[in-house]
């Protein structure tokens, strides 16, 4: 007779001191781990709902000017530095650390329209209503001296928007026409118009660096290179364009900020049908911008509420808004892409988590009941969306109405994203 | 590996000079070398190991490779993997990840392969194909864990024609080690019996109920006693719940629960006249059957009757569940098995199983075999894997009152006061019935029985008492610490408590198949696309009708648009016929096979269709 009984040895299974870890052996075989999926599933609701339950995405407010803020700009350096520009004309510099404001400069007479900084991060650019262009050093001036820009440049026009090229010495503005600027001199190194309508904002790519793209308020986005003294092409929407934010990882892709409450990231190669349109803002969008990662972006819209997109997604994954913040004018993701600040109508800086229920400093220590997939449970997804999803159906409706009291193929159908597309002039 | 290199040699030097003359250069300038670098350049690290699934590798092959003969062929070889080169100058024994045995990793797929992947270009391909890669990944990673199990099933195996199941308990206790024969004892308890009796799941507690009263429950290994009570009533059954620490009682009017300290807790009212418990572990649920023909199902978590569901057979004390997919077995008088799951009022199956009625039902572990025997003395063993027919079958001469399984798939059944353990060839084979694996009398008749978890034990309780016995092969040897643990500590108990309630599983999603729920639900979408269809007025799906391009110098004129539209259009129209056509020709063959092969045409075939 031969006989083995299974006889385990306690000391290999229980920890030796109070000091040790506990001992846990694994056995992954799936017998003796039943019901996978319906735990898995039960499992992935309770981190979806969990993930509701600790979103607290409102982090601060940075309050002390005294009109609207009109534009954010990021500091290419110095994660806590943040600028603001607002409707007064005054430019403030902030700390986030510390969740106060530095340095105030009484840059402008009426508006700052655009604000940016140079790529070091020793200075910044200030446009105004005041047809002048300022550049102020980031610094502040020593003691006893007197708050000076470094330069003033006085135009002729109102300029609306300036963007700084990301190497070189260069900036664009914009306004009557897109302006190329080199910093050493007073006036313009090229000027590039297409059509006589005031432009509302231009940005350099960040990968092409030679490349710009503007919009303007005849309904077109234009796009230009640099080296070369004449817009590359054009495509004309609906209706206007607010703003545009190219993609910091994929040079060829943009998304603009549209009045027609939608968003539309283009393929500058094939501008005739945008890539994915957004849709759930319920007023126009008035700025947008990437997070560093190039997977997402947000926007600020008139409608009193900040989404964010999946690039990939026509729907938001996410919507901020409070009781107080009122219309948002501008927007910006945060280069640690972790935080999310926006400047409203009623003279506050908000910052928010990116990642509404992500916990941060001392208690980040990760549940993990909240590390398993999470789902998109589809009940939440229709709290969320439900406003533009009803004003989307409403839509949709009327359409279909017409469709069906006209004569058999004369409303065809268009798909959404050829719809707002009018034109692509090379 | 010499030959390799012999032909190497013969084989023009494919470079031309400039670069061997660069070689020579490099060569004749010393490298600097360390103190810890030998001089023949062997590895001081580990001589390597020989395995039986690797091929050895010669020694001298690393004293070649520095040679200058090995250095001149510098044609790469795909095959020969070259082993990194590290700052001791050792080298690793074992290059590359470990070999994974196949059928191991075969245990750990959860995807079907042999289902056909939707057509090359969709999204939906490409995104399944990814999810099998990884799925086979997470498969060959599993497998290969498998290495680090520590400890190995018991067997028992007799000489060349000696019968194990001859062989006597006392054997079995005098062959293997001390631990091991504690294992083996008797409980004389005369005056309360005949005894029912359930391990928890950690199968370190044992708690055992008499018919006159008498509840005790006892941490088995070492013999401590938790409580011991008598509830001056009848005990039906008696159940640990989810931990050892509650424990549900099913007395002669009401259900009760008791804690570890033979405190009541509650009386449950609504579960009156029960017979059989049985507890389901990830759904928190405990069913009972009752004297009334109502199977009730409480939520234990929350102290809430899930479902009642009148069997409509009487009276019911014969209850098994299915640990895989957590449906309740009920066997009844007539010789049916019932199958039932809280979310739906009807039984999800009934089996005729038997000629008299069942006497006892159990299912195995992984939920494949359920075995029954009835008041005709028959022992079967069905397959529940879709089918429910009968594997094997086997008369007793008594007739088996009570069933159970254990981890590794033994079978035992009380017959009077004998039990027998059946055992099958492989892991997950059916135990076959011709013969006993071990067979044992009780000094009672057996009222209870239950393979103890994580142990090669059987508990019996009888008449006389409780007999625990020693079934080599029984238990599943390696646990897994955060499912069921036997040596965990109260922390660690608490805090897979709290997880285990996180993650209960909602009584609604019990049913035949667990899986389920991972399948795509195909009623409900093609109903909701025919909804958005309905809704949008059109099908955003569907193929856009075919639009002629524009073409230059002449050639996009009316006539030649129509024309290649129309080429388009008929082509689509003549494969759709031909499709057509070779569905009914399919269908037609498929008729001509099921006709019965001896049937002589008749005149009025031909009006057949």
């Amino acid at each position: 007779m031969k006989v083995k009984m299974l006889s385990r040895n306690p000391d290999d299974y229980v920890r030796e001191t109070k000091l040790d870890l506990q001992r846990v052996p694994r056995n992954y075989d799936p017998a003796l781990h039943p019901f996978e999926v319906p735990r898995e599933y039960v499992r992935a609701l309770n981190a979806t709902k969990l993930e509701r339950v600790f979103a607290k995405p409102f982090l601060a407010s940075l309050d002390g000017h005294r009109d609207g803020v009109n534009c954010l700009a990021k500091h290419p350096k110095s994660l806590s530095t943040v600028l603001s520009g607002a409707c007064d004309g005054e430019v403030k510099i902030w700390n986030l650390t510390t969740r106060k404001c530095t340095r105030t400069i009484q840059a402008h007479e009426g508006f700052v329209r655009g604000i940016c900084t140079r790529f070091c991060g020793t200075s910044f650019f200030t446009v105004g209503d005041d047809k002048t262009v300022k550049q102020w050093k980031m610094d502040g001036p020593g003691y006893g001296e007197e708050e000076e820009p470094l330069h003033t440049i006085l135009g002729k026009t109102v300029y609306t928007g300036i963007d700084h090229h990301w190497k070189d010495a260069a900036f664009a503005t914009c306004g009557q026409q897109v302006d190329i600027w080199d910093e050493q001199r007073t006036s313009p190194v090229c000027s590039m118009t297409w059509g006589f309508d005031s432009i509302s904002s231009v940005k350099f790519n960040p990968i092409e660096t030679f490349l710009l793209g503007s919009c303007a308020s005849d309904r077109n986005i234009v796009l230009y290179d640099m080296r070369q003294a004449t817009p590359l092409k054009k495509v004309i929407l609906d209706m206007r364009t607010n703003t545009i934010c190219w993609n910091p990882m994929e040079a060829f892709i943009f998304t603009a900020a549209n009045e027609d409450y939608n968003l539309y990231t283009f393929d500058m190669r094939a501008l005739d049908t945008p890539v994915m349109v957004h849709l759930d803002h319920v007023s126009a969008v008035l700025d947008v911008d990437y997070s560093p990662t190039g997977k997402e972006f947000v926007s600020a819209s008139f409608d009193k509420s900040v989404r964010i997109f999946p690039v990939d997604k026509s729907q938001s994954r996410e919507v901020y808004h409070t009781k107080r913040m009122q219309h948002v004018i501008c927007v910006k993701w945060t280069s640690d892409s972790k935080y999310i600040m926006c400047g409203s109508d009623e003279m506050n800086i908000r910052l928010w988590k990116a990642n509404a229920s992500e916990k941060l400093g001392r208690d980040k220590e990760e549940d993990e009941c909240l590390q398993p997939l999470q789902m998109n449970s589809r009940c939440m997804l229709h709290l969320v969306h439900l406003f533009a999803y009803i004003l989307y159906i409403l839509f949709i409706s009327r359409e279909m109405n017409r469709r069906k009291h006209s004569k058999p193929g004369s409303v065809p159908i268009v798909s959404e994203r050829k719809k707002h597309v009018l034109a692509v002039v090379k | 590996m010499v030959v390799l290199v012999g032909e190497m040699e013969m084989v023009p030097k494919p470079r031309s000079h400039a670069p061997a003359k660069k070689d020579r250069l490099r060569a004749k300038r010393k490298k600097p070398r360390r103190y810890w670098e030998q001089e023949s350049g062997a590895s001081p690290g580990p001589p390597p190991k020989k395995r039986s699934s690797r091929p050895a590798r010669p020694r001298s092959s690393q004293v070649l490779r520095r040679s200058r003969i090995s250095r001149k062929a510098q044609v790469p070889k795909p095959e020969r993997r070259k082993p990194e080169q590290t700052l001791s100058g050792a080298q690793d024994p074992f290059p590359g990840p470990a070999p994974a045995p196949l059928e191991v990793s075969r245990k750990f797929r959860r995807i079907d392969k042999s289902k056909p992947l939707p057509s090359p270009k969709s999204k939906t391909r490409s995104r399944l194909e990814a999810a099998e890669a990884e799925e086979e990944e997470a498969s060959v990673r599993a497998a290969r864990s498998e290495l680090l199990l520590a400890e190995q099933p018991g067997f028992l195996e007799g000489e060349d024609g000696e019968d194990t199941a001859k062989i006597l308990q006392a054997d079995i206790v005098e062959a293997v080690d001390i631990a091991s024969a504690a294992k083996h004892f008797d409980l004389n308890l005369r005056q309360f019996g005949p005894y029912r009796l359930n391990y928890s799941r950690t199968g370190r507690h044992l708690a055992l109920g008499g018919r006159r009263g008498h509840v005790a429950a006892l941490d088995w290994v070492t013999k401590q006693l938790m409580c011991e009570i008598n509830v001056m009533e009848a005990v039906r059954d008696i159940q640990f719940l989810h931990s050892e620490a509650l424990l549900a009682v099913a007395q002669n009017r009401w259900l009760y629960i008791y804690d570890n300290q033979g405190i009541e807790l509650h009386c449950v009212r609504r579960c009156d006249r029960v017979t059989r418990l049985e507890f389901l572990p990830f759904h928190f649920l405990l069913a009972t059957a009752s004297e009334t023909g109502f199977l009730t199902y409480l939520d234990v978590s929350v102290g809430k009757i899930v479902a009642a569901l009148n069997a409509r057979a009487g009276r019911l004390s014969v209850m098994a569940q299915n640990p895989y997919n957590a449906v309740i077995h009920l066997g009844h008088s007539n010789g049916t098995v019932s199958l039932w799951s809280p979310a739906v009022k009807e039984p999800l199956a009934k089996i005729l199983c038997h000629r008299g009625g069942i006497r006892a039902v159990a299912v195995d572990s992984t939920g494949t075999y359920m075995a029954t025997s009835g008041l005709d003395h028959q022992l079967k063993i069905f397959d529940l894997r879709g089918t429910y027919q009968p594997l094997s079958a086997r008369t007793l001469p008594q007739g088996a009152g009570h069933l159970a399984f254990s981890q590794r798939g033994l079978l035992v059944a009380g017959m009077g006061d004998v039990v027998s353990i059946w055992k099958g060839p492989g892991k997950a084979s059916p135990p076959s019935l011709e013969q006993p694996y071990l067979t044992h009398r009780l000094s009672g008749h057996v009222h209870g029985l239950q393979f103890c978890p994580f142990e090669d034990v059987l508990g019996v309780g009888h008449s006389g008492g409780i007999t625990s016995m020693l079934v080599p092969g029984a238990a599943e040897p390696n646990f897994d610490g955060l499912e069921n643990n036997p040596y965990r500590s109260r922390k660690q108990r608490q805090e897979w408590e709290v997880k285990a309630l996180l993650e209960k599983i909602p009584a609604e999603l019990i049913c035949l198949d667990p899986r389920a729920l991972a399948e795509v639900d195909v009623i409900s979408l093609e109903q909701r696309k025919k909804e958005r269809i309905e809704r949008l007025g059109y099908d955003p799906d569907a193929k856009a009708t075919f639009q002629p391009k524009l073409k230059q110098k002449g050639r996009s004129s009316t006539a030649s648009l129509v024309k290649r539209r129309r080429k388009v259009l008929d082509k689509e129209h003549r494969d759709k016929v031909r499709q057509s056509l070779e569905e009914q020709e399919q269908q037609q063959q498929q008729q001509e096979k099921t006709k019965p092969p001896g049937t002589r045409p008749s005149a009025l075939d031909r009006f057949v269709h």
